[in-house]
């Protein structure tokens, strides 16, 4: 509607700028100092020797930074892909039933609101190779009992696993309440020209659903992509650095090295790229003209 | 003293002018209605006078004073809106005294005003309730209240009948017009519904949206009569009046047109035109008696039956015309024909170029 | 069995299975926190046993534990007001179109909620060393702003797009101040959002660990690092471990059934609309 400006419109910068120095305070210091620290030799409470690139070089050649980078893309990808799969066929199911949806939705929202550290920790009771729960249910049965979180080959699917146990409700959450708001008329009238369910998720659903799937997939690629509790909780980013993530690497290189140079130069990288995809998105979503 | 006086205003959002030239006095105690199809600046005029939009151009007064730039809350006016902007999270009670409220009066003076204000409307049962908790005639109430609790100057109404059901409009109705009788305040009443605005306003203000293609919006002020009777141009002949007038563009022969057979001999000032538009009300149009041969020659296309009077759609020569006939009179039949003849005393006549009423 | 049917019952099928899985570890976990030693270690699992309290009352004897919760408690207070109080008038600002600068303040609070914590950790880390704010729940509260400020400013001015501006005409033509309609109008029409928003920014930074861990040591320890110390018991003390991650979790799992409706709709509102 008409949001004129009216004659007298009130001065409303003082309500904003609160905002805009914390905000200030915040980021921009943060972006600035980081940007400077990789740049040189640092040391608490000694000098610090401006060294160019050499933090960057030293990444690039030490090989382990590139290890957490992959490990932590392969992570977010998977992780974001299980659960967008799993989170759109239980919101098409929560669709479908009348009873029940309620309980369902609680009892899906429960393991968002565990801390990372503590589903960290439950985990590693239930997957423990010897006395966990679930090697126990896979012994009964006759199936092999995998060495989840301490074999090089099975640590990162199993991170993967409790990530997905942890997340997935998010997904479930907003794609259900996506579904609930598409109108009922366009799947009436394609049931009348004889469309399948398929047919309709195909052609119907999934194109409405568009902007909000691009939505979620961005805010859960970005949070997994930030990955730090479930490894620090879970593996330490072992066994042989096959679930070193990126931002362990760098508490590691920074709280436990002292090489704050260094965990700069990782934090400006990486800082970046998060920085890239958020454009990337900005982009998307104004050219899709979705969510706002 | 005028209540409120436009001169040569002109308002834009942006780079788009919507309201242009408009000249325009509501006098003491008159009750105006601004009408119009929707994109004629009826609500940003309103708007304007409240404060809430802007003026770029031209001069505003409220009761002499220049106000263009003043505070809405210092304009001596109050508004009715048309969701009635009633506060949900209040009572009926703080909704009234929100604004005694505001400008810092005493509790107790607060509680008798409003109370005196509740009784005037007949909400003095409802005073506890929260607006959802109303129906839309007693919000309607509501916000008429709140308004009178101003003693305003001028009363703002932006289409407060809109959102309520057919039969409840002409009983509000009815109300608003009593309320400014017994009042006797000026009133500036935005409405898109004609017959709102033939029934209601001292004067009607008939305004036409500028991306139409109009220099300026106002195209007639005048008494619904006025206007109804003598619309000054085609767009108010044309908007004025359900059905709509009858218009054709006839060419001018020897200082006559020919509708038909039947001849009809213009004034001095539409003789010499090479064409004229002609217009009549369905009401005026009759259907020549049975045989004869006089007028012009129709076929019925469409009956309209109202029950007490009958709309028929004719398809003739000069396109299709529409006539009113009373339900009692001899009603033809679909498909038959008939012949047609004007009233020559309820011809209004246009120039065809400038669209402006010829007398 | 028609169609339609048979996918009906598929649906609660798939559903049970998803809800049970959701819960199931939780409820295990719950379970071995009320076992003996003996019975946690057990194989087969115990399904029937005798609880008992044991564990819990080690985890709430353990002095840094209380300190950690409490610390949590404090942090989540602190930046839920901070949050607030900047925010939602940035929010009601925010929520009028026309302010200079308003799409940039928008991208860059997006920006600011999407970025890593390390950066933020690592720079500031010096600077709170040397200003004394290092190993304080409000230097933890104020470095928190850079997740819980974003989301709230986000949150209420949806919330705030819900009231129709003509109430904000009206407000104005009755001669209320901008801040007076925002406390007198505004605000109380938002109640449930602010209730929802307060509900996950709680969330957020009770479960809060990367920043914490750098920029806490000992007196300022949130709950999550609290539970973060048992992960040396893993091998040995299960119980107390399962009565740690259990006694932290609890207050967010009582919360989540309270106030099931203002999560999911709080969850949901950023993306959906």
């Amino acid at each position: 509607m008409a949001q004129d400006i009216a004659p007298s419109q009130p001065n409303l910068w003082p309500y904003i700028l609160p905002t805009v120095l914390v905000l200030g305070a915040c980021t921009l210091y943060p972006i600035a100092t980081v940007l400077w620290m990789s740049l040189h030799d640092w040391t608490w409470g000694g000098d610090s020797i401006f060294s160019g690139v050499k933090n960057y070089r030293l990444l690039w050649l030490k090989g382990s930074f590139v290890i957490a980078l992959v490990n932590t893309f392969t992570f977010a990808v998977s992780a974001v892909l299980v659960e967008l799969v799993l989170g759109m066929i239980l919101a098409l199911a929560a669709n479908r039933v009348t009873r029940g949806a309620g309980l369902f939705r609680v009892l899906m929202i429960l393991p968002l609101m565990v801390s990372g550290i503590a589903v960290s920790l439950v985990w590693k009771v239930l997957l423990d190779p010897t006395f966990g729960v679930i090697n126990a249910a896979l012994g009964a049965v006759g199936l092999p009992e995998p060495n989840w979180l301490g074999s090089t080959t099975a640590a990162m699917p199993s991170l993967v696993m409790v990530e997905t146990w942890w997340q997935t409700g998010f997904v479930f959450i907003i794609l259900a309440a996506a579904l609930k708001s598409l109108p009922e008329e366009p799947f009436e009238a394609a049931r009348l020209e004889g469309a399948n369910g398929w047919q309709m998720f195909r052609y119907l659903t999934l194109p409405m659903l568009r902007p909000v799937i691009v939505t979620v997939v961005v805010f859960r690629l970005i949070d997994t992509l930030k990955v730090f509790d479930l490894v620090f909780g879970l593996t330490g980013g072992g066994p042989l650095r096959r679930t070193e993530a990126v931002q362990t690497l760098t508490y590691q290189t920074a709280f436990k090295f002292s090489k704050f140079g260094e965990a700069a130069a990782t934090v400006v990288i990486f800082s970046a790229l998060i920085f890239a995809i958020c454009v990337a998105y900005g982009a998307l979503d104004r050219r899709t003209g979705g969510a706002k | 003293m005028a209540a409120v006086e436009f001169q040569n205003v002109g308002i834009r959002f942006g780079e788009v002018p919507v309201v242009r030239d408009l000249s325009l006095i509501v006098e003491d105690g008159e009750f105006v209605v601004l009408v119009g199809p929707s994109g004629c600046g009826k609500s940003t005029i309103l708007r304007s006078i409240a404060g809430l939009a802007a003026i770029n151009e031209g001069d505003m007064r409220i009761g002499g004073e220049r106000m263009n730039d003043a505070d809405p809350a210092a304009r001596d006016i109050a508004m009715v809106f048309q969701s009635y902007a009633l506060f949900p999270n209040m009572t009926v009670a703080q909704n009234l005294g929100f604004g005694l409220k505001i400008r810092g009066e005493a509790r107790a003076g607060i509680a008798r005003k409003v109370a005196e204000v509740a009784a005037v409307v007949g909400l003095s049962d409802h005073l506890h309730k929260r607006p959802g908790a109303l129906s839309g005639g007693q919000r309607q109430r509501v916000a008429l209240a709140r308004a009178i609790l101003r003693r305003p100057g001028v009363f703002l109404f932006d289409e407060p009948l809109s959102n309520l059901d057919a039969e409840f409009r002409t009983a509000m109705r009815a109300e608003i017009v009593r309320f400014h009788r017994n009042q006797g305040a000026s009133m500036v009443y935005v409405t898109h519904d004609q017959t709102e605005a033939m029934t209601m306003g001292d004067k009607i203000a008939v305004l036409a949206p500028l991306a139409a293609g109009h220099k300026a919006n106002l195209m007639q002020y005048g008494t619904p009569d006025e206007v109804y009777n003598r619309p000054a141009n085609l767009f108010v002949a044309r908007f004025i009046g359900t059905p709509r007038m009858n218009v054709m563009t006839l060419p001018v022969d020897g200082g006559t047109v020919r509708f038909g057979s039947q001849t009809l001999a213009l004034p001095p000032a539409a003789a010499h035109l090479g064409k004229v538009v002609l217009g009549q009300r369905p009401e005026h149009l009759r259907l020549a008696a049975t045989g004869s041969e006089s007028g012009l020659a129709g076929s019925v296309e469409h009956i309209e039956n109202l029950g007490h009077e009958m709309i028929l759609t004719l398809a003739t020569d000069l396109g299709p015309l529409i006539l009113r006939e009373a339900r009692s009179a001899k009603v033809p039949s679909l498909g038959q024909q008939v012949r047609l003849v004007l009233d020559p005393d309820h011809v209004h006549l246009f120039d065809p170029v400038s669209e402006q009423r010829i007398e | 069995m028609t169609r339609a049917r048979r996918a009906t019952l598929l649906s609660y099928a798939i559903l049970i299975i998803a809800g049970f899985a959701s819960i199931f570890p939780i409820l295990w976990i719950i379970g071995i926190s009320l076992k003996t030693q003996a019975d946690a270690f057990a194989m087969p699992p115990k399904l029937v046993f005798v609880p008992i309290w044991d564990h819990y009352a080690k985890v709430w004897a353990d002095a840094t534990f209380i300190k950690g919760f409490l610390n949590s408690l404090f942090a989540a207070l602190l930046g839920n007001l901070m949050a607030f109080a900047i925010g939602i008038p940035a929010a009601f600002a925010l929520n009028q179109k026309r302010v200079p600068g308003r799409a940039t303040i928008l991208a860059w609070l997006l920006l600011s909620y999407m970025l890593p914590e390390f950066l933020f950790v690592i720079p500031i880390y010096g600077l709170f060393q040397a200003s004394g704010l290092y190993d304080t729940v409000f230097g933890l509260a104020l470095v928190y702003q850079t997740f819980t400020l974003p989301f709230t400013i986000w949150m209420m001015r949806a919330f705030f797009a819900d009231v129709p501006f003509a109430l904000y005409e009206a407000a104005r033509l009755e001669g209320a101040k901008s801040w007076q309609i925002l406390l007198r109008v505004y605000l109380p029409m938002a109640a449930p959002g602010i209730a929802a928003t307060a509900i996950l920014n709680t969330i957020r930074i009770w479960n809060e660990l990367a920043i914490a861990l750098g920029l806490t040591f000992d007196k300022a320890q949130t709950v999550t690092l609290a539970v973060a110390a048992y992960r040396g018991y893993a091998a040995i003390d299960w119980g107390a471990l399962s009565a740690a991650a259990i006694t932290s979790i609890l207050p967010m799992l009582i919360f989540a059934v309270l106030a099931q409706r203002q999560i999911v709709g709080g969850l949901s509102l950023g993306a959906v609309k």
